[in-house]
């Protein structure tokens, strides 16, 4: 700590405070304004006089979200994209960061930094190639084509997280468990699993996370709209002519909601993956 | 191989020896070949074949149910020769992706160092402060596009009451404010990144150090230069470098809030790219935009691979 050990004077102590109430404001202030503008209609959005506290605060914008838009639906096809995806990118890259660590072959480094190298690689060179090749085996506008798609950056990252955490589990352990007959799936399923369950929890929110926020690849592998997920249902609103913000603002809401609770009772593994380097920022 | 510990290197030692012949067997055995087959079959299929296509297209003519035609470097020539729009991408990419690195290193540095001070509830504020990064990115475009918004808008109406302003400017429709707007909105959203990170970073500084300084009489700046700094760089400079490429591609925060506009002037290489490919249906076009700036990525990667990967024991 930089203020050494001493304890800080009543000055420090006030700066310190006051960057502190500074940042919070800072991180704070867009959702209350982004609520607030949620909770008004009509004329009151615009209203000079009640901008920063509104009087007559009503629901009526999530009503009409639910009565006009298909939102509900774009919060299933979300949450069903999401977690289809996080499922097999997990599968896919638990067994990967099992063969890395566990197993010696030729191609193993190289395989590696292949991990490495397609995690650094961003879906702004991709979204083309991959509408082209998803177009001609005709998987475009469609679920499994966007589940393809998000692999593209899920299962680098979950294999890129996972090399880390099982690097660090005890060889002893494994080594037991071999000898006391374990065949090399079990250990994988006995040993490694329970001991890498913090790590896999990471990967898992990390991955649904992403997937849920995406937008690049729905906007390009789904324009057709019938597959819309929030995001593509949201940026939706900014084709017509007059902004809806009240509206628009109980839609940011809602699609943040599952976030924020994700967040709330998981925050532990979130900061543990956001040190980890696994994440965009 | 976290950002965290890739600053203490570990004894090498053959792991491999300690072991039983049973666990070298298995280890040798083509178990390991076949657990990696789907992780290949993604990264062949998924990622590099789409790069190679992508690399043959951007050499090709091709749009929306025709035939693609080979025409050599014609993409790029026109890209380098003839394209008016590609100036004011490379400027603002430029521009964006360094001024938005920049203060998100300013304010995440601002945020570990107090959050790394003893104060009440720290863990809390952690997470408080990590709400922007929180929100999906479609969420915080709409919401800084409507806090931008000209008559509406919340950042005109506070310039507004401290007198700072007559007209309400359009923020979004003009080429500098619009690129301040966007370049604010990626700042709020990236801050707490390197705010948790670096924090994690200066939790691994022995305290020994500034006790040490302490008795030797230097001052809070002084400590902050000659020992935190010093200590942080390597969580720095990863952080800054994998932030420097993810903000060079960001594409959905430009997208919503501007569009690439007013004319052009807050595209990024992606956003353009993506005008190009399926608005104005120049596949093979839009290909050679999204992969002109590969030597920069390169590069990038380049200082990045012996900061994150190691090679395996």
């Amino acid at each position: 700590m930089i203020s050494g050990s001493r304890r800080p004077t009543v000055g420090q102590r006030m700066v310190l405070y006051g960057i502190l109430a500074a940042l919070v404001l800072l991180a704070t202030f867009p959702f209350y304004w982004m609520l607030l503008t949620s909770l008004k209609t009509g004329r009151a959005v615009f209203d000079t006089t009640q901008v920063l506290l509104a009087r007559n605060l009503t629901l009526q914008n999530y009503m009409d979200l639910f009565r006009t838009t298909g939102i509900l639906r774009w919060v299933w096809i979300t949450a069903a994209l999401a977690a289809a995806s996080t499922v097999i990118a997990l599968i896919i890259s638990i067994l990967a960061a099992y063969s890395i660590t566990d197993f010696r072959y030729r191609g193993r480094k190289f395989v590696s930094f292949a991990v490495f190298l397609s995690y650094v690689i961003p879906q702004a060179m991709l979204f083309i190639p991959l509408f082209l090749l998803l177009n001609r085996v005709h998987l475009v506008n469609t679920f499994l084509g966007l589940v393809l798609a998000y692999q593209t950056f899920c299962v680098p990252f979950c294999t890129w997280l996972l090399l880390g955490y099982f690097r660090t589990l005890p060889k002893e352990l494994k080594d037991a468990a071999l000898i006391d007959g374990c065949t090399p799936l079990g250990v994988l399923w006995r040993i490694i699993l329970p001991l890498a369950a913090p790590g896999i929890a990471t990967a898992a929110i990390f991955s649904f996370t992403q997937c849920w926020n995406e937008f690049l690849y729905v906007a390009a592998l789904a324009q057709s709209g019938h597959l819309k997920t929030l995001s593509l249902g949201i940026s939706g609103f900014l084709v017509s002519d007059i902004f809806i913000w009240g509206q628009m603002m109980a839609a940011a809401i809602i699609a943040t909601i599952p976030m924020l609770l994700l967040f709330i009772f998981l925050q532990r593994f979130v900061v543990q993956g956001l040190t980890m380097g696994s994440v965009k920022g | 191989m976290g950002l965290t510990t890739s600053s203490s290197p570990k004894p090498r030692r053959n792991r491999w020896q300690s072991l039983s012949p049973r666990s070298q067997a298995f280890q040798q055995s083509g178990l390991g070949v076949v657990l990696a087959i789907p992780l290949l079959l993604i990264l062949v299929g998924l990622l590099a074949y789409p790069i190679f296509s992508a690399t043959v297209l951007s050499f090709q003519s091709k749009s929306p149910g025709r035939p693609e035609q080979f025409v050599g470097m014609a993409n790029y020539l026109e890209i380098f020769t003839k394209d008016s729009a590609i100036g004011d991408v490379i400027v603002n990419t430029i521009i964006y992706a360094a001024v938005s690195v920049l203060l998100k290193t300013g304010l995440g540095l601002v945020m570990a160092l107090v959050l790394n001070e003893a104060i009440p509830a720290r863990n809390f504020f952690r997470g408080w402060l990590l709400l922007p990064w929180i929100a999906p990115v479609m969420v915080t475009a709409l919401t800084w596009r409507w806090m931008f918004d000209q008559t509406g808008g919340i950042v005109n109406y506070i310039l507004n009451g401290l007198g700072l302003l007559d007209i309400p400017p359009a923020w979004l429709a003009s080429r500098w404010l619009a690129r301040l707007a966007l370049i604010i909105a990626n700042t709020w959203r990236g801050f707490p990144f390197f705010g948790v990170c670096l924090l994690a970073g200066l939790q691994s500084i022995p305290t020994e150090l500034y006790e040490a300084a302490e008795i030797d009489g230097a001052s809070t700046w002084q400590r902050i230069r000659k020992i935190t700094l010093p200590l942080l760089e390597p969580v720095l400079l990863t952080v800054i470098i994998l932030s420097t490429i993810w903000t060079f591609n960001d594409f959905t925060l430009v997208w919503i809030m501007t569009q690439g506009g007013p004319s052009n002037s807050t595209h990024l290489f992606s956003t353009y790219a993506f005008w190009e490919a399926f608005r104005a249906n120049r596949y093979g076009y839009a290909a050679a935009v999204s992969l002109v700036a590969t030597p920069l990525l390169l590069i990038f990667i380049a200082a990045l691979a012996p900061r994150m990967w190691k090679e395996e024991e």
